[in-house]
Parts: structure tokens; C-alpha cells; sequence
């Protein structure tokens, strides 16, 4: 603790002879000039950062496959209609509350009839994907989710659906 | 009915049942334990609540190779009582001391351990505003991290959430999410009861 | 006439904050000042709780798991570390080396961008721009990897109990093997632009003395302690996961300033990259998970699981009665310990130098609060 004192009062040791301070100023100086050059290096480097959002949208960022962006349901192109079975695992297995189902059909017919994601209250945690015995619901590498309403975010199955076409499989890391 | 929860986690735990006490720490605190037992090589006591700091001072200063460690201090609620707990090691190494001490859940108190170390000072607000324990001789018993007007003990198992409280108060668009769930869910079912009732 | 000695003079009361830009966070301090030197300091702290360990009782092990990435979000990979270790010991599930390896790399990668966060921050807190801008950039490379690996950039959510989410990516090997080649060149050229800089060395130099007995009485861990000359790191000390088979040094510094945990972090980020080349060359092949039944139900009892964080010690302290979900979670959350030493560390500071140590002891503010 003394000793602590002692260093904040008096601050960093030195002498005050000509000599020393004269070295502090070549020291300084050199010190000075050298991050100037580093700067004067970086100044060539490529930049990393992007200009968004482009003009051209075809110029923006696209994140690889398995990227945890928005929600989509999956068809099965040879049957023609979705793949979920509307079994609710999803539901339940949701951390935050956001996904509601709605079933409707019995048996082997059973489909969704409602399919609501509350991406605003979602935190892409990607668990109910995992938990989907059918590989029916996905994540898609679209991010861009912004919207003037909040209420606009609240997915419904037309949308899920309309996404979901360029998806044959859940999109995964490869 | 608590002997037998602690006694049968620590069976479970230790796979058969935990090994007696080092010898060292049996001496040193002598009676003041009221139960202890090793499990995993973790040394586990419980320590009556008059008698803790003397026995978290014994641990930390007075032992040949003390457990001068404070690395946490937390509360918990057992079922049939309020527990605090110190997790005590010796320092640069693995070797744990976990001292428990068991309090009603009506009105409980414990001495402050910022006598020992000022880790606790935080640590014990924490406690006191989550579980309703008083500390006595802390030197600042304010709130720590709730805002003033929440009532309750919120780790507590017994703590409702207040629904009418301002910053607590669900979003209006979440409150809404449900509805209009709800709303096509009305309708869907009856659609779903008709078609049971044809089939049946 | 009066003369000096006579002049009344009294103290000031100033908060600093909560939306003050160099408290990485919302934190208030509230100063009392005699002329240009802290009297007393006293944090107010609670802005961001956000009930993480209150949560916890109403999820499963398995839902929780994304909740451990969000209160310290600088760290999410070493959270998840911590939290997953917990359940696993609890479990008694056995990972593959595989996944232990991949685990170890993702920490230390997390490690070197929480660093690079701080150092850039800190140069702003000092005054100046141009590392800050650099280390972003670096750190650009390592969330673009994550990104890659695990979908997301700060919440990763990529751990998951007896496994992982998914095996790396095919060209992940090498781009991280790209980075650690020219990372370290980076790190002298940060060290020109700020470490080695007089100015900032004659600001940091001396201040914020932290003794390794303060650190004992706060129970101070990481860096922090490090740079008061304890070599107390829990990799060493506790040996988890594969670390006992990784070469590393702690740096540790004996002059306990604010440049001391400086020059420490630097060095860390060295370490980090020593062990990740030797992860890259280790890494086995095989399965990364194992199988874990679907409803996990762990026998009843408790485990205090501890990691180094990049703040340092974090400890998870899980306590289950049998069901799904914990009875008892809670966070030993490094920063909320460290922040505690805060006023011993101002009292007699200048004014100005206050945003200097708070800087150096690098808090997270949402790990502080919960
Ligand atoms: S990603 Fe997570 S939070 Fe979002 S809907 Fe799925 S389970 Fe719920
Ligand atoms: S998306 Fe999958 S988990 Fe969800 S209801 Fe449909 S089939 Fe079940």
C-alpha cells in the first residue's frame, strides 16, 4: 500500500539532469517517428471494412452456408407441400417463447396451418432447428431483417415458405 | 430431512459415499463442523452461522497451507433452508474448500465476511438483495444490482414476478404475439373438433 | 491579505457516466475530487442485469446454453467453455480429443480478440485512434472465422453439451494458419504505434498500483494479477481440457501499474498464438460429438467448474436436484470481482488518469452485472 503511494505522487522515476532529458527527447522523438511509420505503412494496406448498403445489392456481404440469419420452411419439391408435420418440438424447445404452430390434419396429413417466428424476440440460437425430426425448418443466410414496425417482424408461414424455396436441405456449415 | 438431501448428493456425487476429512482441517476447526465430507477432492463443511468467521479465518490464516482464496460467495435456496456458500482455494492451486452455512429462510443472518476479505463486500450485497440475507457488520448494505422498488427476493424459488412493475412490464408487441396466436388458434380448432367429430 | 495555506478549498462531487464513453458499458462512478486527485471513488453498478442466473432455473441445461454467450459477449466462446464443462462434469459425459481440441481453439481465438478489443479501447481511453482501428481489423479475421465456423459473430452459440454444432470448416485450417503467420508481426507493429510510444508510457507508468495483497483482499484474477507478479492462471492451476498438454508461459510483470497489465496482455496474445499453432498441428481427427441422451437429466449434486476468461477466473457454478433444469446457477464472473478493487486503485489518481486505470483493468460491463 506505502509503496503504492508512494509510486502515484511521485510518478515515474528520473533524474533531471541535462543529459537524461535529453535523452527522453531523442527517445520521444524516435517513439513518435516509429508509430508514424507504422501508420504510413497501414495507410497502404486494403481496407476490410464494406461500404453498406451498396447501391447494387448484388454487391453486398453474403455470409456462407449455415449462417444463423432469418427463418425458412423447407418444401418438398417431389410432394409438393411442406415438410414440417407440424409436431410443435420446436415450439417447445424455444428458450425465448417465439415460435407458434398451429396444426391442423391428422396423421400422416398433418400440416401447419399457422406458422408464426417472432424473429424480434428470437436470438438465433438455432435450437429449434436442431430439434426438428423432419429437417423441416431452416436457417438461411439472409440477415437483413430491418423493418419500420417491430410487428413486421413476426414471420408468418407465407413468408417462411416463399424463403424456403432455394432450400432443398437445412443450410449447414460444409 | 436436509441430512439426508446433503448426504444423498454427496453419495451420488462421490459414487460411494464421501471420504473423511484431511486430518489438517478436522483438527483446526475441530467442532465447529457440523458436517463434512470430501467429494471429488473437493473438501466440503458446514459451519453452524455464529461460528463462521472464526472458522473462514482458521482456513484462510491460521493453517499451515491456508485457503487464502476467496473465489466466490454466493447464496442458494435448498429447499428447507437458505444456504451461503464460500468457495475458498489455496491460492496457485486446485485444492477447494467449500464452506456451507445453513440459515432459516425466515429473517436469516450471518456475520460478514469483509472482515476477511473485501471480495466479499459486493458478493454479500448481491446475496442480501437476491435472498434476503442480512449480513450483519457489512460496512455498505446497500443494493447492488436491483433497482430499489422491486420487492422480494428474486432468486428465491417462492418469487413471483411482478406484473405491474415498470421496467418489468412485458412489451406491448409481445403481449400481442400470443393474441393473435391465440386468435387463429380459436379458429382454427373448431374446424379441428368438426372434422373429429365427422370422423368418429 | 490571504495567503495560499489560508484559501478554503472543498471537495467536488462529479459522476462520471453511466453513459460516459470510456466505461465500456454503462457503469457510474461517482468521484469525489480535491482539486485534480480522487478522494474516493464509488461505482454504482446494475445498469445491465439482466437476471442470468434467475433465467436459468426456467430453462433446460440444453436452452440455457445460448444465454452463456450474452452476459460477457467479448468472451461468448469461453463462456460457453465454462458452462458446458459444468454440465459435462455434472453429466459425466466424456468428449472426444477432437472436440477438445476444437474447443481450446476457439477460447484462445476468443482470447486474442477480447485482447485486441481492449488494447484498441484502451488506446482511445488514452488518446488514441489509429490502434483502435487496427485491432478491429485483426479482429475482423477471427470473427470472420467464427462466423464461418459457428453462423454468428459475437453470440455464437456454437458449443454444444458433449459436442459441438458442427465440424470446422473445410478451409478453416488454413486461413487460421494464415493469420497466426502474420498476427504476431501485427502485434510489434501495435506495440510501435502504442506500447513503446513515450507518451502513452509516461501516462500509464506508475499509476493504478495494485499490490499483491490488494489482490488477495478482492480476490483479483487474470491479467490483473498477473501484472501484480502472481503467476496465477487457472490453465496452469487447474489444468483443464487439453491445456496440460499445450506449451505455454504466463507472463507475468512485478511493477503492478497500469502499464504492467498492459505490457501482460500483450504478451498473452503471443501465448495465445503459441498454443494455437500447436493446436492447428495437434488436432486429431474423428467425431466431434458424442452421444448425449435427449432429455438430459443429470444426477443430483454440484460442481464449481472454473476457466480463465480472458478477465480472469470464471467460474460456473451449476447445482442440479435431478431434473431438467438447474436448480442453482451462478456466475463468478470475473470482472464483477476485479471492478471491486476500482476505488482503492483512484484514491489519489488524477482525475484524468481515472479513465487510463479503469481501462486497464479491462471490465465488461454486462459480465459485471449479470
Ligand atoms: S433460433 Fe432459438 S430463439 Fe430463435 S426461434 Fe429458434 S429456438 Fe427460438
Ligand atoms: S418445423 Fe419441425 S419441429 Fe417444428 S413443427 Fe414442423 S416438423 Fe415439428
Amino acid at each position: 500500500m506505502d509503496a503504492g503511494l508512494d509510486m502515484r505522487t511521485t510518478g515515474t522515476k528520473s533524474d533531471d539532469s541535462i543529459l537524461s532529458i535529453l535523452r527522453l527527447i531523442v527517445q520521444g522523438i524516435v517513439s513518435i517517428a516509429k508509430s508514424h511509420w507504422v501508420t504510413l505503412v497501414n495507410f497502404w494496406r486494403p481496407t476490410v471494412c464494406e461500404r453498406y448498403p451498396h447501391k447494387d445489392k448484388s454487391l453486398d456481404y453474403k455470409p456462407g452456408p449455415g449462417y444463423k440469419g432469418d427463418f425458412a420452411l423447407i418444401t418438398d419439391k417431389e410432394k409438393g407441400r411442406l415438410r414440417c408435420i407440424a409436431c410443435q418440438s420446436c415450439e417447445r424447445a424455444c428458450p425465448n417463447h417465439c415460435i407458434r404452430v398451429v396444426p391442423a390434419g391428422k396423421g400422416k396429413d398433418r400440416y401447419p396451418a399457422e406458422f408464426y417466428i417472432d424473429v424480434g424476440l428470437c436470438m438465433n440460437c438455432e435450437i429449434c432447428v436442431e430439434v426438428c425430426p423432419v429437417d423441416a425448418l431452416t436457417m438461411t443466410p439472409d440477415y437483413e431483417c430491418s423493418v419500420h414496425d417491430p410487428r413486421d417482424l413476426i414471420r408468418n408461414i407465407k413468408q417462411l415458405t416463399e424463403r424456403g424455396m432455394e432450400f432443398d436441405e437445412v443450410s449447414r456449415v460444409r | 430431512m436436509q441430512d439426508q438431501h446433503t448426504s444423498d448428493e454427496e453419495s451420488k456425487q462421490g459414487g460411494s459415499g464421501g471420504e473423511p476429512l484431511p486430518a489438517a482441517i478436522a483438527a483446526a476447526l475441530g467442532s465447529r463442523i457440523t458436517e463434512g465430507a470430501v467429494v471429488d477432492g473437493v473438501v466440503h463443511i458446514t459451519v453452524p452461522a455464529t461460528e463462521v468467521i472464526e472458522a473462514l479465518r482458521i482456513l484462510a490464516f491460521e493453517m499451515d497451507e491456508p485457503y487464502s482464496h476467496l473465489s466466490d460467495l454466493c447464496g442458494v435456496d435448498r429447499p428447507d433452508c437458505i444456504e451461503v456458500v464460500y468457495h475458498l482455494f489455496r491460492p496457485l492451486s486446485n485444492d477447494a474448500c467449500v464452506v456451507r452455512v445453513k440459515l432459516p429462510r425466515t429473517n436469516p443472518h450471518v456475520p460478514t465476511a469483509t472482515v476477511l476479505w473485501e471480495t466479499a463486500n459486493w458478493a454479500e450485497r448481491e446475496a442480501a438483495e437476491m435472498y434476503g440475507i442480512t449480513f450483519e457488520g457489512h460496512p455498505d448494505p446497500r443494493r447492488l444490482l436491483l433497482p430499489d422498488d422491486i420487492s422480494g427476493y428474486p432468486l428465491r424459488k417462492d418469487w413471483e414476478y411482478p406484473q405491474d412493475h415498470p421496467y418489468l412490464r412485458r412489451e406491448p408487441l409481445h403481449e400481442e404475439f400470443p393474441e393473435i396466436v391465440g386468435r387463429v388458434r380459436a379458429e382454427a380448432a373448431p374446424a379441428e373438433d368438426e372434422r373429429d367429430g365427422n370422423s368418429k | 491579505m490571504e495567503t495560499r495555506s489560508d484559501l478554503r478549498t472543498e471537495e467536488l462531487l462529479i459522476n462520471m457516466g453511466p453513459q460516459h464513453p470510456s466505461t465500456h458499458g454503462v457503469l457510474r462512478l461517482v468521484l469525489t475530487i480535491d482539486g485534480e486527485r480522487v478522494v474516493q471513488a464509488v461505482p454504482h453498478i446494475g445498469y445491465l442485469h439482466s437476471s442470468m442466473e434467475k433465467i436459468a432455473e426456467a430453462k433446460t441445461y440444453r436452452q440455457y446454453m445460448p444465454f452463456a454467450d450474452r452476459y460477457d459477449y467479448l468472451n461468448a466462446m469461453g463462456n460457453e467453455l465454462a458452462y458446458v464443462r459444468a454440465v459435462e462434469k455434472l453429466c459425466g459425459i466424456e468428449v472426444t480429443p477432437r472436440c477438445e481440441y476444437i474447443r481450446v481453439i476457439m477460447a484462445e481465438m476468443n482470447r486474442i480478440a477480447s485482447h485486441l478489443v481492449y488494447f484498441g479501447t484502451l488506446g482511445l481511453d488514452t488518446g488514441s485512434w489509429s490502434p483502435f482501428l487496427y485491432c478491429f481489423r485483426e479482429r475482423e479475421a477471427i470473427i470472420q472465422l467464427f462466423e464461418d465456423t459457428s453462423g454468428q459473430r459475437l453470440l455464437y452459440h456454437y458449443f454444444r453439451i458433449g459436442g459441438l454444432r458442427n465440424d470446422l470448416p473445410s478451409h478453416f485450417c488454413d486461413k487460421l494458419a494464415e493469420f497466426l503467420d502474420y498476427f504476431p508481426a501485427r502485434i510489434n507493429e501495435y506495440n510501435d504505434l502504442l506500447t513503446n510510444n513515450i507518451i502513452f508510457q509516461r501516462r500509464m507508468q506508475g499509476i493504478g498500483y495494485l499490490s499483491p495483497e490488494l489482490c488477495r483482499r478482492y480476490s483479483v484474477t487474470g491479467p490483473n494479477i498477473r501484472g501484480a507478479g502472481i503467476p496465477y492462471d487457472i490453465r496452469r492451476v487447474v489444468g483443464y481440457s487439453v491445456y496440460p498438454e499445450l506449451e505455454f508461459d504466463i507472463p507475468t510483470r512485478p511493477e503492478g501499474d497500469a502499464y504492467a497489465r498492459h505490457l501482460v496482455r500483450v504478451e498473452e496474445m503471443r501465448q495465445s498464438v503459441r498454443i494455437l499453432k500447436q493446436c492447428l498441428e495437434k488436432l486429431p481427427e474423428g467425431e466431434i460429438n458424442v452421444k448425449v441422451p435427449r432429455r438430459l437429466k443429470p444426477v443430483v449434486g454440484e460442481v464449481y467448474e472454473r476457466v480463465e476468461s480472458p478477465r480472469g477466473e470464471l467460474a460456473c457454478y451449476l447445482i442440479s436436484d435431478g431434473s431438467e433444469k438447474p436448480w442453482r446457477l451462478h456466475w463468478r464472473a470475473p470482472s464483477f470481482y476485479n471492478l471491486q478493487v476500482l476505488p482503492e486503485l483512484l484514491k489519489g489518481a488524477y482525475v484524468a488518469d481515472t479513465v487510463a486505470i479503469l481501462g486497464s483493468i479491462d471490465i465488461v460491463l454486462p459480465d459485471v452485472d449479470r
